[in-house]
């Protein structure tokens, strides 16, 4: 009977996977998972979850672009996503981009766009969007604090298509400065 | 199939403005190796963009000629002083490790920039945080940096070579799966422009190589690693 639930789980898992999420492969090409990392990636009913996390600004005010590359492996035209990011930075954000680019760096039409009608947040007022990129911006993300994001990609489909999706939050600029100071201290005390 | 329709895709590469600044790949052909540029922020005083490289040949066909990946910037009415280049992820989709890698700035004649000229155009400042990554943060390429700057002004540089000592290098690999990025890719980060003196609608380059060493200069590295090694341990 136990064994009945198990396969019956199993199956009612991957009914509610297949429809409408295709397949992708999310990798996370940079920085590194200590200034900013892709904690976790699933299918949801809605499409795909992710969630990350930005633990740190780089100490000269240069953003932390997280880049991520989304491999279609299985053809869908709309990849519906669901983030959760958290600001483990401990400054305040003030705005919060995305950009889709294809490998080779130019905007992405040919094969991927942002939804702009798809978009949704509770943290920022302002929004806007086109094929290429979203902008959120007219409010703030605290420190330790997270905030949920929807947004869509329309994509040809085809399997094996490539492309990159990169975000960065940009700090407040009394925290940058803090900052600044911060990292200035520290090279002071360096012995070298 | 995927590679057929990225090289596809890839060969469709032309122009196409970043922001103000214009910018477009006068070498290589796109079949050797290319390039984007993603623009981040544009204020009054800095141009803040992202670049994408990738190989997908070391080598000319049947030598051993290098693959240099030009882009020329044309500055626009309205651009800024400075162009602040916060990273480049780079791509080796060819079949070669690289062992040694290399960043200069050509004047508007697509001559290198000459450490010996007192008031060039164009050239690099705060070179001193210009590095290298497999990832940004984690661990280096290329342990070796040698920056050339001008012979009167040491802040001014005009050209980075980065070298290999320790045997990571950056490998060939595809495009996806285990061996694609971040297996085979390196990470360049804050390259600072200053190009004040690049008149409106003139233009400069920038110009990056990685080089497959001959096998003679392949045994003279390996011996000057293993004696820079042994000069550590006995210290």
């Amino acid at each position: 009977m136990s064994r009945l639930i198990v396969c019956l789980a199993f199956v009612v898992a991957f009914v509610a996977w297949t429809p409408g999420a295709g397949a992708i492969i999310v990798t996370q090409l940079s920085p590194t998972a200590c200034l900013a990392e892709l904690d976790s990636y699933a299918p949801s009913s809605s499409g795909w979850a992710i969630q990350k996390t930005f633990h740190e600004f780089l100490f000269d005010s240069s953003p932390v672009i997280l880049v991520l590359q989304i491999e279609v492996e299985d053809g869908d035209n709309v990849i519906a996503i669901d983030e959760l990011v958290t600001n483990d930075t401990g400054v305040t954000w003030t705005d919060y981009h995305l950009i889709l680019a294809n490998f080779d760096g130019t905007p992405i039409d040919a094969n991927a766009a942002f939804d702009p009608a798809s978009v949704s947040n509770l943290a920022f007022a302002d929004v806007a969007a086109d094929g290429e990129q979203i902008f959120l911006s007219g409010g703030t993300v605290g420190p330790d604090a997270e905030f949920s994001l929807e947004f869509a990609i329309d994509t040809d489909g085809a399997p094996g298509t490539g492309f990159l999706l990169k975000q960065y939050a940009t700090p407040e600029p009394v925290a940058l400065l803090l900052l600044a100071a911060g990292a200035l201290t520290l090279r002071r005390r360096r012995p070298f | 199939m995927r590679q057929a329709a990225l090289v596809a895709a890839l060969a469709l590469v032309g122009s196409a403005p970043a922001m103000g600044l214009t910018w477009q790949v006068t070498n290589p052909d796109p079949s050797l190796a290319g390039a984007g540029i993603v623009p981040i922020e544009f204020t009054e005083q800095v141009l803040e963009i992202e670049i994408h490289k990738w190989w997908l040949q070391t080598a000319t066909d049947g030598g051993t000629g290098e693959v240099p990946l030009v882009i020329q910037f044309t500055r626009e009415p309205n651009d800024p002083d400075v162009l602040h280049i916060i990273d480049e992820i780079i791509f080796n989709v060819s079949e070669e490790e690289w062992f040694d890698y290399h960043v200069s700035l050509l004047d508007g004649m697509g001559l290198p920039v000459s450490p010996s000229d007192p008031s060039p155009d164009v050239w690099f400042f705060n070179h001193e945080v210009t590095d290298n990554w497999q990832m940004i943060g984690g661990i280096h390429r290329f342990e070796s940096k040698t920056v050339t700057t001008l012979v009167t002004d040491s802040t001014r540089a005009v050209a980075f070579d980065w070298l290999d000592t320790n045997g990571q290098g950056v490998p060939g690999g595809d495009w996806f799966g285990a061996n694609g990025p971040p297996y085979n890719q390196l990470t360049l980060t804050n390259l600072y422009i200053d190009m004040s003196q690049v008149p409106i609608g003139e233009v400069f380059y920038l110009k990056q190589v990685p080089t497959i060493p001959e096998p003679a200069s392949v045994v003279l590295l390996l011996a000057a690693v293993g004696l820079w090694r042994g000069v550590r341990r006995r210290r």
